[in-house]
């Protein structure tokens, strides 16, 4: 079921209109909506496509919500939505090589580009016309204009002519064809090239004006016919530049550094993953974060924004299952680390269930009762704490004083091993379950669907031992689409090859510091890519970031995106539950010292034998 | 039966329409050593609709409301003589006649349909078979047994009602006989000759006028698909009912799987000859992206005219997705006509003049311009590319409005 759900949701094959029906905004659309440069950063599945596309006209005509008033005030210019597509690079790959030709190669593919944008901008001009509104329309339109036929084929003929067509087009959807026998016509071009060889080959693109043509450069062209054809001289245009990560790095490159237009009525809006390392660009020609385009991180957003965006999604999948209101508490319960209304006020008190917690930890695990002498904070001193040193000594402690008590056996000195991990159940109720997803949509989807589906079998609360198995599985799932991964396949000693198990090498180095023999209050939950780090190993965590397997930590905008040495990361949360970490951060360790392969726990030195032996060169 | 249209409380024009789904060659096992012959095998209820062309149709029939006056199937029910598939075949042949809410539906047989190589074990007679099925074939209904021995003895029968005069030929009213007849069709002269004499005989009065056989009794041999098993003595009947005495006609005829719309050869009164091309079988590479068709003719004519004019709505199969409208270039388009026979250069001339600086479409155009709409497909491809050539105007495929836009190419 959970299964299901994962492939189920995704945004790439929707119409605008199917997206805009289930859609939920999050905290920062309407800063996203905005007319200005925008960079969307976020992995796989984590809604950059949805919320492009939401910013095109039939989307905004389709799209039926309490703040829809506001967007539709707010979106002051036309979107012009072009997704990228995984054959780009194939192709302009095979066309290089089959050239012989590498600058040929990005001349015709930057060309087919061209043709791509333009077409996308024809489809977007037909959403503004009253002419192609839909027979059955979805919703209210929204800045149609009347248009007569004169004035339409006035336009596609200046359009046609600019960009270079032999012939006239007289009307919109056959200049759109055109433009698509011309991405044909690009490659049959390439294939004859290479037969032909080099002799005459210059003399032979040049008789070909439009193959010169520079989608960057032709833009103010359209944007000026075509706002004097509306008759709107100062209208703007929003082009959503989509999945850029799997964009021919000279595209990703040239799409950046635009974010320096100084065109006003071009505004562009990039969306791309992470980890996208395309090189340099020349330090003048390069945008500044802030000054010359808004940042946008999908994931890595606060607790409360996490919350409040799956409690809006959670809402929705009620409402589409035809459900009266229900809510998430209701429907999971208080997570034990939550501030439940049915518990005391104040739980450091003597005779509170933490207190119960806090001594029955004591009784099996003498490092953990040692560091309660050491810091005297036995219950019965809670009472006199200061505000701060119960902050320092015990609220920091505490979720690793849960995991600790609920994971441990009773042993002795030795590192006591853990229970069966098939329960899991700690890590369930409101809010942890939210949390859990790191606020990616698509994880959201998966995870709350398969409980609310649960609630709506047995119409009873789910209990912590089903909502913890439905969360292992899933986060199973995830990791098994992680090893599917196309990527650099770093070896890890004893975990394997790969992306998942250099990831498994760093879940256990952490649950080492939350579990190992010596009680830790604040265990490393993040790492730094060090520059010590093997560049393999570097280039797998930013794939691994790419597919949200890891998340970025505390960075500024220069940093939201590109290469991922020197910065800080951490697991998701899906993926740290395998090894039932805490959903928080906790100060970090260079990665190369991670891969050293020994962790230090209380008194103890543990050897995980971890290291990197005889690295792939591929 | 059909539609008059009035004009000051006169009946001025006739609309008939013909479903018209041919060669369906539907089997019940696949031969060994060999590839299944069609995309119908009997009771399959595994296939989805979008991959089987009856069930597909049952859906094209229910979204676009169809119906007709006439549906006609002109041969090879079945492949190789399988008879329970040409029982199978027939039986959903009058399903589909319900749903169209048809008048009449009936066939005429193809080489398949009998078994003239004699496959079946027990065979006497090729026709036994036939003869046997339910409803009685190949005209069903009440009153229709003297129609039907007619058939089987004479080679063919005729059908009359208010306004429509149709003639069942059999062209394979002699395969089984001597050896080399079942390799093509054939009218025999006797067959002519009694022919004539019914014609001559009947007093009715008849606007339309409809000619059912298998074989194509012209030559049709493009795409390579042989130029041997034309109909015998085809031409001759084709001068007989064009000859303008008998009134107008059209004849619709199987046997090539390549739908095509001309008119024989002769004077002004010839008659239209339709090809349906195959409804289900798996048509050969070979021969071009050649599609599985299904059609719905819309016949017109004059109440006191002697030419028969209007369209043919061709439906494509497109494995997967069902029956779709025919594309633009395809050899039958989906808005093909036929019965305009004047002047092209003329007709081009008018059409430049109609279109002013922006363009308009063929469905525009033809509200000032009718005779737009009753073109061959050949006569229509001549056409734009006169207008092309010597008026400037040039065309293209809108696919969002579905059909081809008129523009001028320098304007302004």
């Amino acid at each position: 079921m959970v299964d299901a759900l994962f492939r189920h949701h995704n945004a790439r094959h929707a119409t605008a209109a199917e997206v805009a029906r289930t859609f939920v905004p999050p905290a920062f659309f309407d800063e996203l909506l905005e007319p200005k440069h925008v960079v969307l950063v976020g992995p796989r599945g984590s809604g950059k496509t949805t919320l492009l596309k939401m910013l095109t006209t039939p989307a905004i005509e389709a799209w039926h919500h309490p703040i829809a008033a506001m967007a539709r005030e707010k979106t002051t210019y036309t979107s012009v939505y072009v997704p990228s597509d995984i054959t780009w690079r194939e192709q302009f790959l095979a066309m290089a090589q089959q050239l012989g030709d590498a600058e040929l190669a990005t001349t015709l593919a930057r060309s087919a580009f061209t043709a791509h944008l333009h077409r996308a901008f024809v489809s977007s001009v037909m959403t503004r016309l009253e002419t192609y509104i839909e027979p059955k329309p979805h919703g209210e339109p929204f800045r149609r204009v009347p248009f007569t036929r004169a004035a339409e084929e006035s336009l596609t003929r200046s359009l046609a002519n600019a960009w270079g067509f032999p012939r006239p087009a007289p009307t919109l959807p056959i200049l759109r064809e055109m433009l698509s026998e011309r991405i044909e016509e690009i490659y049959f071009i390439a294939t004859q090239e290479k037969l032909l060889g080099t002799d005459g080959r210059s003399q032979r693109l040049a008789s070909n004006r439009w193959v010169h043509v520079h989608y960057l450069h032709s833009i103010p062209t359209l944007i000026e016919l075509t706002n004097n054809a509306l008759g709107e001289p100062q209208g703007r245009w929003g082009f959503l530049f989509d999945e850029l990560e799997i964009a021919p790095e000279w595209l990703q490159r040239e799409l950046y550094a635009s974010l320096r237009s100084v065109d006003q009525r071009a505004i562009f809006k990039l969306a791309m993953a992470p980890y996208m390392p395309f090189g340099t660009i020349v330090p003048e020609a390069k945008p500044i974060g802030v000054q010359d385009y808004t940042p946008i991180p999908l994931l890595g957003q606060n607790v409360r924004n996490t919350v409040n965006f799956c409690r809006a999604i959670w809402d929705q999948l009620i409402s589409d299952r035809g459900l009266a209101a229900l809510r998430p508490e209701d429907v999971l319960g208080w997570s034990r680390w939550s501030d439940d209304p049915d518990e005391p006020d104040s739980k450091y008190i003597e005779g509170s269930k933490f207190a119960d917690q806090v001594q029955e930890l004591r009784a099996k695990d003498s490092s953990f009762d040692r560091y309660i002498e050491r810091f005297q904070a036995e219950p019965s001193t809670w009472a006199g704490m200061t505000e701060r040193r119960r902050a320092q000594v015990l609220r920091k402690a505490q979720p690793i004083i849960y995991l600790r008590n609920y994971y441990l056996r009773s042993g002795g000195s030795k590192m006591p091993p853990r229970k069966s991990r098939k329960a899991h159940g700690l890590f369930g109720g409101f809010p942890t379950v939210f949390t859990l997803t790191d606020g990616n949509p698509r994880l959201i989807k998966a995870v709350l669907s398969s409980l609310i589906d649960v609630w709506i079998q047995t119409q009873r609360r789910v209990d912590f031992s089903t909502q913890g198995r439905l969360l292992k599985q899933a986060a199973e799932i995830f990791k098994s689409t992680l090893s599917n991964a196309v990527g650099p396949q770093p070896r890890i000693r004893h975990f394997g090859t790969g992306v998942v198990p250099l990831l498994e090498c760093i879940s256990q180095f952490f649950a080492v510091g939350v579990y190992g023999p010596g009680f830790n209050p604040d265990p490393r939950l993040t790492f730094i890519v060090d520059e010590n780090a093997p560049p393999e190993v570097a280039k797998a965590i930013g794939v691994a970031l790419n597919l949200g397997g890891v998340v970025l930590v505390g960075s500024n905008s220069e940093e939201l995106f590109g290469d991922v040495v020197g910065k800080r990361f951490r697991l998701c949360y899906l993926i740290g539950l395998l090894e039932e970490l805490p959903t928080r951060l906790g100060p970090e360790v260079k990665l190369s010292r991670l891969l050293d392969g020994s962790v230090q726990s209380g008194d103890s030195q543990v050897n995980l034998q971890l290291g990197l032996e005889g690295l792939d060169e591929e | 039966m059909g539609e008059l249209t009035y004009n000051g409380g006169f009946a001025v024009t006739m609309t008939f329409k013909v479903a018209v789904l041919s060669d369906i060659h539907a089997y019940t096992n696949t031969p060994v050593g060999s590839s299944a012959p069609s995309h119908l095998k009997v009771n399959d209820v595994t296939k989805p609709a979008a991959q089987h062309p009856l069930l597909a149709l049952h859906t094209l029939i229910g979204e676009q409301s169809i119906n007709a006056d006439y549906l006609i199937c002109p041969g090879d029910l079945c492949d190789k003589a399988d008879t329970q598939a040409a029982q199978y075949a027939w039986t959903e042949l009058e399903k589909l006649a319900s749903m169209l809410q048809v008048k009449r539906f009936f066939g005429v047989t193809g080489n398949h349909d009998l078994d003239s190589r004699y496959l079946v074990q027990g065979t006497i007679d090729p026709k036994d078979a036939l003869r046997a099925m339910q409803p009685p074939y190949p005209i069903p209904g009440p009153g229709n047994d003297s129609a039907n021995t007619s058939y089987w003895l004479d080679h063919f029968a005729f059908l009359t009602d208010t306004n429509v005069r149709t003639l069942l030929l059999n062209t394979c009213g002699a395969h089984g006989l001597q050896k080399d007849e079942m390799k093509h069709g054939r009218i025999s002269v006797p067959t002519l000759q009694r022919i004539r004499k019914y014609l001559q005989n009947d007093s009715g009065t008849y606007v339309i006028n409809l000619a059912i056989c298998h074989h194509h009794p012209q030559q049709h041999s493009e795409l390579e698909l042989g130029d041997y098993d034309f109909m015998r003595d085809g031409q001759q009947f084709l001068q007989l009912i064009g000859s303008g005495e008998f009134g107008s006609w059209i004849v619709i005829h199987g046997h090539k799987h390549h739908p095509k719309i001309t008119y024989a050869a002769g004077g002004n009164t010839s008659p239209v000859v339709f090809s349906a091309g195959s409804f289900s079988v798996l048509l050969d590479p070979q021969h071009g992206s050649q599609q599985n068709t299904f059609h719905l003719l819309e016949i017109e004519s004059d109440v006191v005219g002697s030419t028969l004019w209007g369209q043919a709505r061709t439906f494509e199969f497109d494995f997967g997705r069902g029956w779709r409208p025919a594309h633009d270039d395809s050899a039958v388009p989906y808005h093909a006509g036929f019965g305009f026979r004047g002047d092209l250069q003329q007709l081009a001339a008018r059409i430049a003049a109609a279109i002013p600086d922006s363009h308009k479409t063929i469905s525009e155009l033809a509200s000032q311009l009718p005779d737009l709409q009753y073109l061959l497909p050949s006569d229509r491809a001549y056409l734009l590319s006169t207008l092309r050539k010597r008026h400037g105007v040039a065309n293209a495929f809108d696919k969002h409005r579905k059909e081809t836009v008129l523009y001028k190419e320098n304007h302004g």
